[in-house]
């Protein structure tokens, strides 16, 4: 066999190299594609929750299947999971009897699957449920009496019973809420009377107003116009109303309310917004302590004018979720006796109510409440509130006109803004004519050095225009003789501002090579994660090898000529 | 101000001299079509790349790819300018 030279060397090795790359990616394609067993809907992977499309066409069957015939383990999830799946396929199911649900769902990264079962349905619990985009990419919500299960460790890692509806929303932060419990393999619910065909997650979810209450599925907002029923629906109209009768308050919360307003304690540069919803549950004692309490957010960015402080959502169970859009302060119910609020107000006769407060910095605060709150008694209210300091408002509030101008005082609202000087403070005016006079002599120097600067340093947006203007002058004319270079311009930015396709990596060649021809490394990732950094080091590591190698041969080729 | 009119003075100029000049045609809406496709696929291509390699990797390789195309250029000239500089004369 003859010498190859250099060069002859370096474009065998650059063939193998991609050979092995070529490889590598379809043998690892064709293996994702078997191990995750999906198969695509509208796009795949799944991007959305409003992405429904893909079905699970199992490990050894579909899911259910799976579960009867012992295909995905228990571990340590009860038994009755793969007992109740053995029940319904064989028909044994008894609407009204059986009490159990099966739901599944696809994660977007790392486990490609879950499995959730359900049984023993409490009154008034859907088992099993997902929120779709419009309540958040990653909001998956899980009823009562829940075990899950992930690939790696079905059975072992279980969680049960997770609290209702809504303790999971950061556990499973990584899973999309795209639950296939409609169609062939859906949530199968078999609570009395309980509308489950409503849920059938194969398209929009089950969205439902509040009669009457807080603007019908939209978003709160801190005008008065977004609010339904409660016109300019400020806390002091609530106040109002709660004085009239007309609107209950939770005492707790207006006692809490009442000793911010009374003592200033609220840090007005702070605080100057504040969102309120609150809730009753439906039964003849409202307020008993417990979950249902009522709850008083208060949001708190330096300023909001006309800007949503809430958004809140009805789940398809009926339950509820309110989202705070700005750093929050949350007042919630305690239940003891050192009360720093409230202390001796017993609101339900036998219970002493006490009220603390939590700050959060986060905004996207999430709240839920379970189906057990009667849309009838919700409540909700958001309003705004703001003054400068809190003096002013405890003026304005001893004058009694605060409340009555505060919308206008906010719509109006403008921190820079300086307050006016009292009639009678002189110090306050002199301090002004001083600040006026060395405003005046800063003003006129600085147009005097920015009228010079303007002569020799040219305007950026200027010189843009004019060179944007001989471009176009240039395109009109050279016509198709600017292509070529109009296209390796774009190929070469293209290119430049290219990022890794992560999270969405797949390329469809069309039919091409004879058939469907799809590259999607992350999909090899998520399969065979250990195999996939192998396999990626080694193409790394030959090309840079390859290269170092090319770069010596050149060298001692183009040194010795 | 000064550099800005001096600026646009000479690309008056310029455009005035072009617009004596007759307008070229533009491409063919097919042809372009067909570049923006291959555009669309070199980065989809570019993409995958850098999901294998790294964007910082991938960057590294094409200049390292270009720089060996070039190699018997790109050595030639800088071998003719230290021979111009008089460190490199014997």
């Amino acid at each position: 066999m003859r010498d190859l030279d250099p060069l002859e060397k370096f474009k065998l090795l650059f063939l193998l190299f991609f050979a092995v790359v070529i490889v590598f990616m379809s043998t690892f394609h064709i293996a994702a594609r078997r191990a995750e067993a999906w198969t695509a809907g509208s796009d795949d992977p799944l991007t959305s929750c409003s992405d429904f499309g893909d079905t699970y066409s199992g490990i050894g069957g579909n899911p259910l299947q799976d579960l009867a015939d012992g295909i995905i383990p228990l571990g340590s999830a009860p038994a009755s999971a793969q007992t109740d799946a053995q029940d319904y396929l064989s028909g044994g199911y008894e609407p009204g009897v059986d009490h159990y649900a099966f739901a599944w769902a696809k994660a977007t990264s790392g486990e490609p699957f879950k499995l959730w079962y359900s049984a023993t349905l409490p009154s008034g619990w859907t088992s099993v449920g997902a929120l779709s985009d419009e309540f958040g990419e990653n909001a998956l919500y899980i009823g009562d009496n829940v075990w899950s299960w992930s690939p790696t460790d079905y059975g072992t890692n279980y969680d049960y019973p997770n609290s209702p509806g809504y303790a999971n929303n950061g556990i499973y932060e990584d899973a999309l809420g795209c639950l296939q419990i409609a169609g062939d393999y859906y949530l199968r619910g078999t609570y009395d009377g309980f509308p489950i065909e409503n849920y059938t997650f194969g398209g929009t979810p089950v969205t439902q107003d509040p009669p009457g209450q807080c603007g019908s599925s939209k978003p709160f907002y801190t005008n008065k116009d977004g609010l339904a029923d409660y016109g300019d629906a400020s806390i002091i109209n609530v106040i109002g109303e709660v004085a009239n009768g007309d609107f209950t308050l939770a005492g707790g919360v207006y006692d809490v309310l009442m000793h911010e307003i009374d003592t200033g304690t609220i840090d007005q540069s702070v605080y100057k917004s504040y969102a309120l919803f609150e809730f009753r549950q439906n039964r003849e004692d409202p307020w008993t302590y417990g979950t249902d309490a009522p709850v008083l957010v208060m949001v708190t960015p330096s300023t909001i004018v006309g800007e949503n402080l809430l958004e809140w959502h009805q789940n398809p169970d009926g339950s509820f979720k309110f989202t705070t859009l700005k750093s929050s302060v949350r007042w919630e119910s305690k239940s003891d006796s050192n009360g720093d609020y409230g202390d001796g107000y017993d609101e339900s006769g036998n219970e002493w109510y006490d009220i603390e407060y939590y700050y959060y910095d986060s905004g996207n605060r999430e709240f839920s409440m379970s189906p057990g709150w009667s849309i009838d008694n919700i409540r909700c209210v958001n309003f705004i509130f703001a003054s400068d300091d809190a003096s002013t408002y405890d003026v304005e509030w001893q004058h009694g006109d605060y409340f009555g101008d505060y919308t206008n005082f906010v719509e109006t609202y403008d921190p820079e803004v300086e307050e006016p000087c009292s009639t009678f403070d002189i110090a306050c005016h002199i301090g002004k004519i001083f600040d006026g006079v060395a405003d005046t002599f800063l003003g006129v120097g600085e147009a005097i050095v920015g009228g010079i600067a303007s002569l020799f340093i040219p305007n950026v947006d200027e010189v843009k225009s004019i060179f944007t203007n001989l471009f176009d002058a240039v395109s009109d004319k050279l016509g198709f003789l600017l292509f070529p270079f109009e296209f390796f311009i774009d190929a070469f930015t293209g290119m430049a501002n290219a990022a890794s396709c992560a999270p969405n990596c797949s390329i469809n060649f069309g039919n091409m090579f004879g058939g469907d021809l799809v590259v999607d490394p992350l999909e090899i990732q998520a399969s065979i994660p250990s195999y996939y950094a192998i396999g990626v080091n080694i193409i790394r590591g030959t090309t840079v090898l390859t290269l170092i190698g090319a770069f010596y041969h050149k060298f001692k080729e183009v040194s010795a000529s | 101000m000064i550099f800005t009119a001096l600026l646009s003075v000479v690309t008056s100029v310029v455009v005035w001299i072009l617009n004596l000049l007759p307008s070229l045609p533009d491409m063919p809406q097919e042809i372009v079509t067909a570049a923006e496709w291959m555009v669309s696929q070199l980065e989809s291509v570019y993409g995958v790349l850098a999901a294998i390699y790294s964007p910082g990797l991938l960057s590294a390789i094409a200049t390292s790819l270009i720089a060996l195309l070039l190699f018997e250029q790109i050595y030639h000239l800088t071998m003719w300018v230290i021979r111009k500089l008089p460190i490199g004369t014997n």
